[in-house]
């Protein structure tokens, strides 16, 4: 057994797998990565199985401290990596030795990032799953000094010659969307707006759901609740939108007027407030 | 009873069926019966599957393609049969109203204008049916409020309403599994905690029915002492 200790934890430092599948009919939400894409990439490159706990950071600003020597890696929006005077980036594999700081600095774009580590985090598993919850997992987030015990691997994983360029976050995304049940009771105005307009991301983000700032006129009535899913866009009374991401409730009344693919769910993810989107609408 | 439902696939992994928009415990048993069929069925192929008051929505593995599985569901609810009726199961649920341990009990009295005897009466009498779980993790949607219960909920949620709350908000009641913020009327609380050593432990199912018993202080104080609880059920007659 092994630790790193969060000398300082960042904003919203979790641990996460793929996530409670399974107990949505017990009005659990599903959790897991806010961005799957790049979750995946950094359990692949530390040769984990895909569903694997990684270390979610948001925003960077986090300092850590192993009791441990070993590999990590990390995806997504990283920022600048220093460790014992030289500096990392993305989708490297970093040999960490016992006692030395290494810092992650903010990511200049993009917002989630992802360590995976040679080994096992030792987080509980709670209903299948160890991303954390408020209310399911015993943590809600890591706070400064928390220790994150993990059982390493005894043997490396040998160093890749052929890197994978980090990808470059933006702040305008193109978002595939299915029509939602409600969609059809959208007049042609209102789904043209809804297909061509852009909409901005506003400052009311969080692991729950993203409100968008233009808001659509309309005259749907809220319905009997229904269930909803990470990736569903529901059309609020006052006209404004939500897009429900990894830690949403599982049933809503609001209209659902479109759902996302989950391509797209990891790339909306990386976008900050002020951040802008158009919805392609594809048929299905 | 057969309804008219709708089956169709949303996005390249869900599939939900639509039945007729409307809170009713027929629709509610065919949903369930509906459910269990395809997840004995279909077990391999769905990642989740939950439902609101008519919604079922299924949640399909990464392999299994949503359009090709909408054919199948179409088949497996023509094939239905009428299945012999079950009685449900009766929930005795300890609710304590006593007035120091909920104080907030007040401001509902207030507002419906109720006797706090009346109340009482009126809450615990109907057997609450269990529609689905929502909301928060082990929240109940329950049906069968007592029209003269209903309250409009607050304009503003309130920060924190600690768990094991019973409150009611509109034409609903429910019981908070875990501290949240809310916009309903606490009006009692109750001992059991839901969660133990990290599980949910939640015995009711959709369909089961749930009846409110009122405990006095001591009784509530030493369930929560105890920290163990033997759920009491009996058979709902009607």
């Amino acid at each position: 057994m092994a630790s790193i200790r969060l000398k300082k934890a960042g904003v919203m430092s979790t641990i996460q797998d793929s996530g409670r599948s399974g107990f949505a009919a017990l009005g659990v939400p599903q959790s897991g990565p806010m961005d799957l894409d790049s979750f995946m990439l950094a359990n692949r490159l530390m040769r984990r199985p895909s569903g694997a706990a990684c270390l979610e950071l948001y925003m960077g600003g986090v300092e850590m401290i192993f009791d441990t020597a070993t590999q990590v890696v990390f995806t997504g929006a990283v920022g600048k990596i220093t460790y014992q005077g030289t500096s990392f980036s993305g989708n490297q594999i970093i040999h960490v030795h016992k006692g030395e700081v290494l810092t992650i600095a903010p990511p200049a774009k993009g917002q989630w990032a992802y360590m995976a580590i040679n080994g096992n985090f030792a987080a509980d598993q709670v209903l299948g799953s160890r991303s954390f919850y408020p209310g399911i997992t015993q943590k809600a987030k890591f706070a400064n000094n928390d220790r994150i015990v993990f059982y390493p691997k005894s043997e490396d994983i040998p160093n890749d010659h052929a890197k994978i360029k980090p990808l470059i976050f933006t702040e305008y995304q193109c978002l595939e969307a299915y029509p939602g049940p409600s969609f059809a009771q959208l007049n042609e105005q209102q789904r043209r707006q809804l297909g061509q307009n852009t909409f901005t991301l506003s400052q009311a983000q969080s692991r729950m759901g993203i409100q968008l700032e233009e808001k659509m006129i309309h005259e749907l009535k809220e319905l009997i609740s229904a269930p909803v899913y990470p990736g569903t866009v529901q059309l609020t009374p006052s006209g404004k939108l939500i897009v429900l991401m990894k830690d949403a409730q599982v049933t809503g009344g609001y209209p659902r007027i479109l759902q996302l693919s989950w391509n797209s769910l990891s790339k909306l993810a990386q976008l900050r407030p002020s951040g802008k989107i158009h919805f392609k609408i594809l048929s299905y | 009873m057969n309804y008219p439902v709708k089956i169709f696939a949303l996005s390249p992994n869900i599939v939900e069926v639509h039945w007729p928009e409307r809170i009713e415990e027929e629709i509610l048993l065919d949903i369930l019966d509906f459910k269990a069929r395809i997840s004995r069925k279909w077990k391999d192929k769905i990642r989740s599957i939950h439902h609101g008051y008519q919604v079922l929505g299924i949640q399909l593995n990464e392999d299994v393609d949503a359009k090709s599985f909408v054919p199948i569901l179409r088949e497996l609810k023509r094939s239905s049969k009428k299945k012999p009726e079950l009685l449900p199961v009766e929930w005795k649920f300890p609710v304590c109203y006593d007035r120091d341990l909920v104080p907030e009990l007040e401001e509902y009295l207030k507002k419906s204008g109720l006797k706090r005897s009346a109340f009482i009466e009126k809450h615990t009498a109907p057997s609450y049916l269990l529609y689905f779980y929502g909301f928060l993790p082990g929240f109940m949607y329950l049906g069968g409020l007592d029209k003269d219960l209903h309250v409009p909920r607050k304009a503003i949620p309130e920060r924190k309403i600690v768990k094991g709350s019973v409150a009611i908000g509109g034409s609903q009641t429910g019981v908070y599994p875990m501290d949240s913020p809310g916009g309903w009327y606490v009006v009692g609380r109750c001992p059991v905690g839901f969660f133990q050593n990290g599980k949910l432990q939640l015995p009711f199912s959709p369909g089961d029915r749930l009846r409110f018993e009122a405990i006095p202080r001591e009784a509530y104080e030493e369930i929560v002492a105890l920290n163990d609880f033997n759920w009491e059920k009996t058979t709902y007659h009607g």
